[in-house]
């Protein structure tokens, strides 16, 4: 008889092999306390392996749900922090009496995630999964971890669309940290990392790196929330500087964002209404 | 010496008695094992179904384990190794495919030189198996060698002495 060689015998007698040392093995850690020991051994390291792989990767599918978790954590911080913040403030007036207020803090935070979001467009906007249901509304500031996002535009009942600060409508008020001088911070509409700070008059000192924050001359934005630092500078018609800021925020990677809301906009908007119709 | 089921079968039970009886009436102390059942194995026709080869050689391993008082299933997984191995070692000793040859690999076919180096080598990976798997581990310690080159000699010229004194034809 001619054996031929081909896969098929040879596969059938591995098998065959496999299945019988499988078996004595298997008998000699029934019959012998010291091979079942060894045997245990080997299964528990083996065991623990997978077990390490398995928590490994539910901490991998789980990441969403932490970040999201983060981001409400935050916000509740921000607002704490804004609410501890109003109170020192009031105290540290002397002789006040306002301290008897509850909570006299000017903004709270609603935490958002971004659903959509360009940075290629001159005029690019951001969707956020947050809307009127949440206490979302029109012209509310956007801010994330790393300095200003947007201005909302628009709500619906679940949705809020932003006009990012990557948007040659859109500015901010912005101040040099370290100085009271401010002007409107704006896109140019050149590069997605960076923005141009105008309207600062001459005499006023910076250094490259200086951080460059929010002014809080709006209701849109508390006071202080990092923008970006200094990168360059030229002066405008001899009168003032026009500064080259490059963002904290990457607008690429927006994931998690907090939705300003100011308790006395109304107010505010009710007394400038006022006030320009006299 | 053309084989048959028959001589095959008689052979079978012939290893598989004179080992027992071996094993149990002979005692050399802890560092020698007696197994004179690989010859069988190594000498089984070429044209044998490795499947059923190994399956046999897994009987008659158990069958040993159990009347021995062995580990049972340490005689079984090394038999069941050899039996798996015999076609590839015996090409490496023949150095030419499995085809050609006579039907029954022993020191009458191969010659005498060529017949020790193939029982050799598949007595040293069988006593080698034993060990291991009594020790359970891959490490052989200076003990274990010790244990592995007295088994291995012994072995090794019972098997020489068994296939001389009654398979080889010409020496009659």
């Amino acid at each position: 008889m001619s054996r031929k060689t081909s896969a098929g015998p040879v596969l059938i007698s591995i098998l065959v092999f496999i299945v019988l040392e499988g078996g004595a093995m298997w008998m000699m850690s029934k019959n012998s306390f010291f091979q079942r020991a060894k045997l245990n051994k080997i299964y528990t390291e083996v065991e623990d392996k997978l077990l390490d792989i398995n928590s490994d990767i539910h901490y991998y599918l789980t990441l969403n749900k932490s970040n999201e978790a983060l981001a409400i954590e935050n916000s509740y911080l921000r607002n704490s922090l804004a609410k501890y913040q109003s109170l020192f403030d009031t105290l540290s007036i002397r002789d006040s009496i306002a301290a008897s207020l509850p909570d006299s803090s000017l903004f709270l935070y609603i935490p958002a995630r971004v659903i959509s979001n360009s940075t290629n467009k001159s005029h690019n906007y951001l969707i956020l999964n947050k809307g009127r249901k949440a206490g979302v509304k029109a012209d509310m500031g956007v801010i994330s971890a790393n300095g200003v996002v947007g201005v909302v535009n628009a709500v619906s009942e679940n949705y809020s669309h932003v006009i990012s600060l990557l948007n040659l409508k859109q500015s901010v008020s912005a101040r040099i940290k370290g100085s009271d001088a401010f002007g409107p911070l704006m896109w140019n509409g050149v590069s997605v990392s960076h923005a141009v700070l105008t309207e600062i008059p001459q005499h006023i000192k910076f250094r490259m790196g200086d951080s460059v924050v929010t002014s809080g001359f709006s209701a849109i934005f508390p006071p202080d929330i990092p923008l970006g630092k200094i990168v360059g500078s030229r002066i405008v018609f001899g009168t003032h500087h026009e500064i080259r800021v490059k963002f904290f925020q990457d607008f690429k990677t927006l994931k998690y964002v907090d939705i300003v809301v100011c308790k006395d906009r109304h107010e505010i908007d009710s007394l400038i209404t006022a006030g320009n119709e006299e | 010496m053309k084989s048959s089921l028959g001589t095959d079968i008689i052979l079978f039970l012939s290893f598989l008695i004179a080992q027992i009886l071996l094993s149990n009436l002979i005692d050399f102390g802890p560092m020698i094992f007696i197994s004179i059942y690989p010859l069988y194995l190594l000498t089984r026709p070429k044209n044998i179904n490795p499947a059923i080869s190994m399956i046999s050689a897994f009987i008659m391993g158990l069958i040993i384990d159990y009347f021995t008082g062995d580990i049972l299933g340490i005689n079984a997984a090394a038999a069941t190794m050899i039996a798996f191995i015999q076609p590839y070692l015996l090409s490496i000793v023949l150095r030419k495919s499995l085809d050609e040859g006579p039907g029954r690999p022993g020191m009458n076919e191969l010659g005498f030189s060529k017949f020790c180096f193939y029982i050799f080598l598949g007595i040293l990976l069988h006593n080698t198996a034993i060990i291991l798997l009594e020790n359970f581990s891959i490490h052989l310690d200076k003990y274990s060698l010790i244990r592995l080159f007295l088994s291995l000699a012994l072995n090794l010229m019972l098997a020489i002495l068994i296939e001389f004194g009654i398979f080889y034809k010409n020496w009659r």
